[in-house]
């Protein structure tokens, strides 16, 4: 199992207050996302769980401020280095994104543009941007130079490299920019030094192939590094594997976990899956119909879930080493979010009701450090 | 299959197409009417009946056995040599480069119809791309516009201008634009009134704002911007692009709506694919959104609309040639079908289905280049 971060406030990179989010749809306002409180700390893998349609991706576009026209936040923040999001300008947000956050999606083949390279979806990110890209570009190849320098034992190419080296250092210093084409030259050897780090075989090739001529894991691979490229303080990572088959998909996983280590970011991952949340994650929340209704340590909600739709959940997992006739699925299906329940929205599918549930919405309390759960059961 | 190879393929296939084509027109122009159309070009009223069925026979429409040319003319049996026959005749004679003699009163009797349609062919060709670059340079952004703008103020001006484009009569445009620019709107200059642009493809004075006398110019391709520009004759460019102005932005108007419409659509159903988002996600500025990522996929439509339309275009704007008595091919085509000039209408069709072949196969390879996936 995974060794747990401390749950300190120290570094938190995340975090998201209250949020309510509706769509204005024809048939009437879809009460989407319904106080949703989230928080994630660098180095954390958090894993965000629920079914479809409980606004677990609805929750990861509005932190990145790409929701939909018909959509509309009404209240919350998003709070990401001590700013909130959800109240600055189109401009500030695209440079959140360009800079902080970034999103990985499900569907590797839809999300790449099939007519560019996946060269250039990455270095376009640092050629459209150069002014603020400038000293990343530049340490990011020096930092290059000092690990080839390390390796390199050929003298010539040792001279070749320390030339490139006092060049660049000159241009840091020198408070103009860099030319297109100088930019153009760094961003690619940034491109594929993370190619690299993705593990994609061949990254010099791959840099020139379009999205069509990878398969599906490549491609997922690619989508990444265009992510972590612009080193991100929050990666949001939404059902990443659910395309996928199942090699690929541990292949997928193993890299996060290995690359949460290596970039300071703090990963969000959205999935339906509680096989996926189990072996990668440290910390997870649990969404239910647009509210989170248990958020904790992942041994812990495993071992101990208290929220009666947790509970139903973990029931609905086949599981080999527990003989069971059948699975039992949790009653009924996800509400209608337009007229969604009153009070817990939970309660018509819950086994534990009683009569205070549909009277008023169980707020989200720490039940013990480190696991809270919004159910009347448990006080609150 | 590397790209040259597919292009020498269907340039092959090419031939086959227009072989058919060269039927079909055969058959309508020679079986169709009285066989004694074709001879309208050789023969004239001096002649005497034994002279006009020598030439006849000659020309390999008559049978040498036919008794007499009033045999010949009513289609006597045993008169006629097979259509058959006279189509690989006559292809033999097309393919040696001799199309035969011009009828047109006026513009072409005496001339061979091969002279005859070179001389013309560049006017219309110098109109077609004009036209062709107007509607390219509107429809694009207005296409562009209406679809980032949905259902807003530029969207609906764009449709509007789109569907009055499609919908309005070109000869009824071509005269609102002459009275508009060429009656009302109107210069004295030295006692005389001048419209403000001239009302046909004439060089010289008959506008306001036409340099009078501008000299003359060498011929290199027959169209008279380029030659101008060859010619190193800025008056007469400017003379002969006054005199374009009118007719291209008729014949522009009346296309523009197509494209326009096909850009918008594409564009929106670009905007609302995954890539976009992720693309947006990335923190791109709007427009490279809109105009790297959305616009690359949304061309490929746009590009077979637009290759149509300039091979339409180049086969020659009928109406707008003739309301503009503009020396183009599609006015002689009129005037060719008007007078049964057999030898010219076979040429135009021909020249027109061949442009069309072209066009696509220049649109089949332009994929190739624009999307990677597209692979011959």
């Amino acid at each position: 199992m995974n060794s747990t971060p401390q749950l300190t406030k120290k570094n938190v990179a995340l975090e998201v207050r209250n949020l309510r989010v509706v769509f204005h749809t024809y048939a009437g306002v879809v009460k989407a996302i319904d106080g949703v409180n989230l928080t994630v700390h660098s180095k954390e893998l958090l894993g965000l769980v629920g079914e479809s349609g409980s606004g677990k991706s609805v929750t990861a576009l509005a932190i990145a401020g790409l929701l939909p026209e018909n959509a509309e936040v009404l209240e919350g923040e998003v709070l990401l280095r001590g700013k909130d999001l959800l109240k600055q300008s189109k401009k500030e947000l695209r440079m959140a994104r360009l800079t902080d956050i970034a999103l990985v999606f499900q569907d590797p083949m839809t999300y790449l543009n099939p007519v560019m390279t996946i060269g250039t979806q990455i270095t376009e990110i640092f050629t459209g941007n150069l002014k603020i890209y400038k000293d990343e570009l530049i340490q990011s190849r020096l930092d290059q130079i000092e690990n080839e320098l390390r390796q390199e034992t050929d003298p010539k190419k040792i001279s070749k490299l320390n030339e490139e080296k006092t060049k660049l250092e000159i241009k840091k210093q020198n408070s103009s920019g860099i030319s297109k084409k100088e930019g153009k030259r760094l961003a690619k050897l940034l491109a594929i030094e993370y190619l690299k780090l993705v593990k994609l075989p061949e990254p010099e090739r791959v840099f020139k192939m379009y999205p069509f001529e990878l398969s599906g894991g490549m491609r997922q691979r690619a989508m990444i590094a265009m992510a972590l490229v612009r080193r991100p303080a929050v990666l949001l990572a939404d059902e990443i594997t659910t395309a996928l088959d199942v090699t690929v998909q541990a292949q997928i996983l193993k890299l996060i976990k290995e690359l949460r280590d290596k970039v300071d970011a703090a990963i969000i991952l959205i999935t339906h899956d509680l096989g996926i949340v189990a072996e990668t994650c440290d910390r997870v929340a649990v969404m239910y119909a647009g509210n989170i209704v248990e958020e904790g340590d992942v041994i812990e909600i495993f071992k101990n879930p208290l929220h009666p739709y947790t509970v139903g959940l973990f029931g609905a997992v086949p599981r080999p080493d527990i003989e069971k006739e059948n699975l039992e699925p949790v009653p009924g299906s996800v509400p209608d979010l337009i007229n969604p329940p009153s009070g817990c929205r939970f309660h018509p599918r819950c086994p534990k009701a009683f009569e205070r549930c549909p009277k008023s919405k169980p707020p989200l309390i720490e039940y013990k450090p480190g696991h809270k759960v919004a159910c009347f059961l448990y006080g609150g | 299959m590397k790209l040259y190879e597919y292009v020498i393929r269907r340039l092959v296939l090419m031939v086959f197409v227009l072989l058919a084509v060269s039927v079909i027109v055969f058959v309508i122009t020679r079986g169709v009417p009285s066989p004694t159309y074709a001879l309208a070009p050789y023969i004239t009223p001096r002649m005497t009946d034994p002279q006009k069925l020598q030439t006849a026979v000659g020309l390999g429409i008559a049978e040498p056995s036919c008794p007499s040319w009033v045999d010949f003319t009513q289609s006597a049996p045993g008169c006629i040599t097979p259509l058959y026959v006279q189509y690989f005749s006559w292809l033999k004679q097309v393919l040696s480069g001799n199309w035969g003699n011009s009828v047109i009163p006026s513009i072409g009797v005496g001339q061979s119809t091969w002279g005859l349609f070179v001389a013309r062919f560049p006017y219309t060709a110098e109109l077609a791309v004009a036209a062709a670059l107007i509607t390219v340079l509107f429809a694009l952004p207005m296409g562009i516009v209406s679809a980032t703008h949905n259902n807003k103020v530029p969207d609906h001006f764009s449709r509007i201008v789109a569907l009055v484009g499609y919908s309005m009569p070109v000869f009824w445009l071509a005269f609102i634009l002459q009275i508009i620019f060429v009656i009302y709107l109107t210069l004295t200059i030295h006692g005389n009134t001048f419209g403000l642009l001239p009302s046909s493809q004439t060089v010289g004075t008959d506008c306001a704002l036409c340099i009078p006398n501008p000299g003359n110019i060498n011929t290199y391709t027959g169209a008279p911007i380029l030659d101008a520009i060859l010619s190193l004759n800025p008056a007469y460019f400017w003379d002969a692009l006054l005199a374009l102005i009118l007719p291209a932005i008729t014949l522009a108007f009346s296309t523009l709506g197509a494209l326009t419409r096909i850009v918008r659509s594409s564009m929106m159903e670009a905007l609302r694919q995954d890539y976009i988002l992720l693309a947006r996600s990335k923190g791109l500025r709007e427009r490279t959104v809109i105009y790297r990522h959305a616009l690359k996929n949304a061309l490929l439509p746009a590009i077979t609309i637009t290759g149509l339309i300039l091979a339409t275009l180049l086969g020659g704007a009928v109406v707008v040639e003739e309301v503009f008595s503009w020396p183009g091919v599609g006015q002689a085509a009129l005037d060719a079908s008007l007078f049964l000039d057999i030898n010219f209408l076979e040429l135009y069709t021909l020249v027109t289905a061949l442009i069309i072949v072209v066009a696509n196969l220049g649109v089949d390879v332009l994929y190739a280049f624009i999307d990677p996936r597209i692979r011959y």
